[in-house]
C-alpha cells in the first residue's frame, strides 16, 4: 500500500488556520518505520487536532490516531503505559471502572496522550499538582534519525524536558508511562460560589485553595462588573459519601449526546447573543445548589457533551486566546485585559479563569507559571486582531505568556521574551534534527 | 478463557482491527492473523487489558500459504466462527499490465480467503455449528472500469459465499456476506471519497457484528449502499457501458 494519501484541508479545533496537507496513518511501529523512510519532506505528528491553532499543521502530518493501544496497566504501582495516539477518553473507559483516574486532565477528553505530553496540558488541579508533565515516568521518542530513545527525568533528560510542552518538534512520541491517581468514586463533590468582580473571584481562589480542583467562569461582557463570575471547585467524593445517595460508585458516562451537524453562519455567535447566553448562565447558576455531587465527566468535560461545538463559530473559525500572568501582576493585568475586551465590544462566550500553582513540570516550553491564566474564545472577525494585539501588549508588559497549543497568531517577539528557554530548545532541535525533518506551521511562524 | 472465540483473518486492516475490538467488547476471545504478526502486538495488549480476553496472534500470508492443517494446529481450539478481512485494492493499471500483479489480486482478494473459509466451514460442519463472515465489497456488484479487477475478485468471493450458504443451510453454519461501501481506511486513503457516503471502520464493524449475531445473509454497510447498488445494478448494460462511474 504505497499509495500516497489525498491532499485535504487540515485544521485544528479553532478551524483557523486551514491548510492543505496529506495525512499519513499508521497503527504499528512496523508501519511507522516504513513511513519514516517514505516521507521525504518535513512533517509533524498530529493526534485529534484538538489544539486550537497551527501546532499540528504542516504539509504532511503523521496521524497517530490509529496508534492507540494500551500496553500495560500496573495496578500495583498505578502506572499505565499506552501508545501515544490513544485518547484520554479511551483511557478513562478502562481506568474509571478499575478505580483509577488521570492525574491531570484538560477540559476535553478528546485529546491524545501524545498531544497531552507535547502541549504539557494542565487541568483544574494545577495549583495542587502541576501539569501533565509532572506525572510522566518515561516515554519512548522516535527522533528524526529514526532512532528510538527512552526518555525520563534520569535518562536522556534534556530531550525529556524539551519534549514536554515541545509541540512535537523533538520527535514522535511512541509510548508513554503515566502515573495514575487512585479514586474511590467517579463523582465530584462540587462547590459553586459566585463573585461580583474579579477581585472577589481571586479571593475565592485563595480561600478555596485546599480543594483539589478549581476553575472559574467569568462574564467578561457584564455591563456593570466585568469579571463577574462563578468559581467551581471540587474534590473526588469518597465511597462513604455516596452511600446515602444510591449512586453507582464507579460508573462512567463519557458519551457525547448532542452534535452541531455543520458550520453555523458566522454571525450566529454575535455579541448580543453571547451577552444573553452569559446572563442566562449566570441566572441559572443562582438555582444551582451550592454543593452537590456531580458525575466526573460533567465536571471535567462539560463541552464534550456537544460534538463539534467549534462549528458554532462558523466556517471563519475562532481564536482561543489563553495567556498566563505572573501572580504579582495578575490582578492589574487581568483588569486591563477585561477592560480592553469591554471597550472593543467583542464577546467571548467562553471565558475561563484559573489559578496556577508553583509546581512545574520542568518542560522547556511548558506554558504554566505561578499566577492566573485566562482563556477566551473570540469568533474570528476583521476587528478581532486589533483587540488581540492590544491584549498581546498587556500580556507582554506584565511579563505573561501565551499558550502555544491554543495559539495561531501570537507574535514571535512575545514568544521569545516569554519563553526564556526557547533558544536552548532551538539548539537542541538543531542537534537532533539538523534537517528539520519535523516541522510545523507553528514552529515556522515562531522561528523555532 | 471465554466461551466464545472468533478467528479474524487480516486483522491488521482497519476493518479487521475494528472488528477485533467489537468482538472483544462483546465477550469473545480472539485469534487474529496478519502477514507481519508484530503489527498486531499493540492491539493484542490493548484488548487483553481493556476487555480481559485472550488474544492469540498467528502469522499468515494469504498469498503463499496453503498448509491449512498446520495453521489450524496453531490454534488452541476451533473458534466459533471465522471472519475474513483480507483484501487489497489493487492498482487497476498495474493489474492490466503485469500478469503477476493480476494473479496476486485474485489470490489475495478471492482465492486465498476462499481456501481458508472453505476449510473452516468444513470443520464447523464436523463440529456441528459455526459462522463464516466474508468481507466482500459493493465493487463486486457491478464491474466498473476503475476497479474491475478488484471488483471481479470480490464478485467471486460473494458468489462463493452464496454457494457456501446454500450448501450450509441445513448444517447449522451461518454465512454472512458483507458489502461495505466507502470506508475511511488505509486502503482508501489515496482516493477522493465523497464525505457524506463515507463511513468509518468502527461503524462497519458494529454493523457486521449485529448482522452476524442475527444470522443475516447479506448486508450492505452503511445500509443506504443497498439502494445505491440496487440502482446501479439495474442500469441497462447498453447505457452502463457508456458511463464513467
Amino acid at each position: 500500500m504505497s499509495f500516497s494519501p489525498v491532499k485535504k484541508n487540515l485544521m485544528n479545533w479553532g478551524q483557523f488556520p486551514v491548510r492543505m496537507g496529506k495525512s499519513y496513518q499508521f497503527s504499528s511501529e512496523y508501519e511507522l518505520d516504513k513511513l519514516w523512510i517514505q516521507l521525504k519532506n518535513s512533517f509533524i505528528a498530529r493526534g485529534m487536532g484538538r489544539c486550537y491553532g497551527d501546532g499540528s499543521l504542516a504539509s504532511q502530518v503523521l496521524s497517530t490516531v490509529n496508534y492507540s493501544h494500551l500496553l500495560d496497566l500496573d495496578e500495583e504501582h498505578g502506572v499505565l503505559v499506552a501508545e501515544s495516539g490513544i485518547t484520554l477518553n479511551q483511557l478513562l473507559e478502562t481506568l474509571i471502572p478499575r478505580g483509577w483516574f488521570l492525574p491531570v486532565t484538560p477540559g476535553t477528553s478528546y485529546v491524545t496522550l501524545g498531544g497531552a505530553v507535547a502541549a504539557d496540558v494542565h487541568g483544574k488541579n494545577h495549583h495542587c499538582d502541576g501539569s501533565f508533565g509532572n506525572f510522566i515516568s518515561w516515554f519512548d521518542l522516535k527522533i528524526p534519525s529514526g532512532e528510538i530513545l527512552r526518555c525520563s527525568p534520569s535518562e536522556n533528560s534534556e530531550i525529556f524536558y524539551a519534549t514536554i510542552g515541545g509541540m512535537g518538534l523533538t520527535g514522535l512520541i511512541l509510548s508513554v508511562a503515566l502515573k495514575l491517581l487512585r479514586i474511590e468514586t467517579s463523582w465530584i463533590d462540587q462547590k459553586i460560589v459566585s463573585a461580583h468582580n474579579l477581585e472577589g473571584l481571586m479571593d475565592l481562589f485563595e480561600s478555596e485553595e485546599q480543594l483539589k480542583y478549581s476553575v472559574a467562569w467569568i462574564d467578561c461582557l457584564h455591563l456593570k462588573n466585568p469579571g463577574h463570575g462563578v468559581l467551581m471547585s471540587g474534590r473526588h467524593a469518597v465511597a462513604d459519601e455516596l452511600r446515602t445517595f444510591d449512586l453507582d460508585a464507579l460508573e462512567i458516562n463519557l458519551k457525547t449526546k448532542l452534535s452541531v451537524p455543520c458550520n453555523l453562519p458566522d454571525w450566529f455567535l454575535s455579541t448580543w447573543l453571547v451577552r444573553m447566553l452569559n446572563n442566562g448562565y449566570s441566572y441559572a447558576q443562582k438555582f444551582q445548589q451550592d454543593r452537590q455531587l456531580v458525575p466526573l465527566a460533567s465536571y471535567f468535560y462539560p463541552l464534550d457533551t456537544v460534538r463539534h461545538w467549534n462549528r458554532m463559530y462558523g466556517s471563519s473559525g475562532f481564536i482561543q486566546y489563553q495567556c498566563v500572568l505572573p501572580l504579582k501582576n495578575s490582578k492589574d493585568g487581568l483588569n486591563e485585559i477585561l477592560w480592553n475586551i469591554q471597550k472593543s465590544g467583542e464577546g467571548s462566550f467562553l471565558a475561563v479563569l484559573k489559578k496556577f500553582g508553583s509546581s512545574n513540570s520542568g518542560g522547556w516550553l511548558s506554558f504554566p507559571m505561578e499566577g492566573y491564566t485566562l482563556a477566551l474564545d473570540f469568533p474570528r472577525r476583521s476587528s478581532t486582531e486589533k483587540l488581540l494585539k492590544n491584549l498581546d501588549e498587556v500580556v507582554s508588559r506584565y511579563g505573561g505568556r501565551l499558550y502555544l497549543a491554543k495559539d495561531s497568531r501570537g507574535p514571535k517577539d512575545l514568544f521569545e521574551q516569554s519563553y526564556p528557554r526557547w533558544s536552548e530548545f532551538k539548539l537542541l532541535r538543531n542537534k537532533i534534527d539538523p534537517n528539520q525533518t519535523l516541522n510545523s506551521d507553528l514552529a515556522m511562524r515562531l522561528g523555532l | 478463557m471465554k466461551e466464545k472465540s472468533v478467528l479474524i483473518l487480516g486483522a491488521s486492516s482497519d476493518i479487521g482491527r475494528a472488528l477485533a475490538v467489537e468482538y472483544a467488547a462483546n465477550d469473545y476471545d480472539l485469534i487474529i492473523t496478519a502477514r507481519k504478526p508484530e503489527t498486531l502486538m499493540g492491539l493484542k495488549n490493548h484488548l487483553q487489558i481493556k476487555y480481559e480476553c485472550e488474544v492469540q496472534v498467528v502469522s499468515l500470508d494469504i498469498s503463499d500459504s496453503t498448509d491449512l492443517s498446520h495453521f489450524s494446529d496453531l490454534m488452541a481450539r476451533l473458534p466459533l466462527g471465522i471472519i475474513n478481512c483480507i483484501g487489497d485494492l489493487s492498482d487497476e493499471m498495474a493489474c492490466s499490465l503485469d500478469s503477476k500483479v493480476l494473479s496476486k489480486n485474485y489470490r489475495v482478494n478471492a482465492e486465498g480467503p476462499i481456501v481458508f473459509l472453505e476449510y473452516f466451514a468444513n470443520r464447523f460442519v464436523e463440529r456441528g455449528f459455526g459462522f463464516v463472515v466474508g468481507i466482500s465489497s459493493v465493487a463486486g456488484d457491478r464491474g466498473r472500469s476503475r476497479n474491475g479487477f478488484y471488483g471481479s475478485a470480490k464478485a467471486m468471493l460473494s458468489t462463493y459465499l452464496s454457494a457456501l450458504r446454500n450448501r450450509m443451510f441445513k448444517l447449522n453454519v451461518f454465512v454472512l456476506d458483507v458489502r461495505p461501501g466507502f470506508v475511511k481506511t488505509k486502503m482508501t486513503a489515496h482516493l477522493h471519497l465523497p464525505k457524506f457516503l463515507t463511513t468509518d471502520p468502527s461503524t462497519v464493524a458494529r454493523d457486521i457484528f449485529k448482522a452476524q449475531q442475527s444470522r443475516k445473509d447479506i448486508i450492505y454497510t452503511p445500509f443506504y449502499w443497498y439502494w445505491i447498488m440496487m440502482f446501479i445494478k439495474n442500469i441497462p448494460e447498453f447505457i452502463f457501458k457508456r458511463m464513467k462511474i
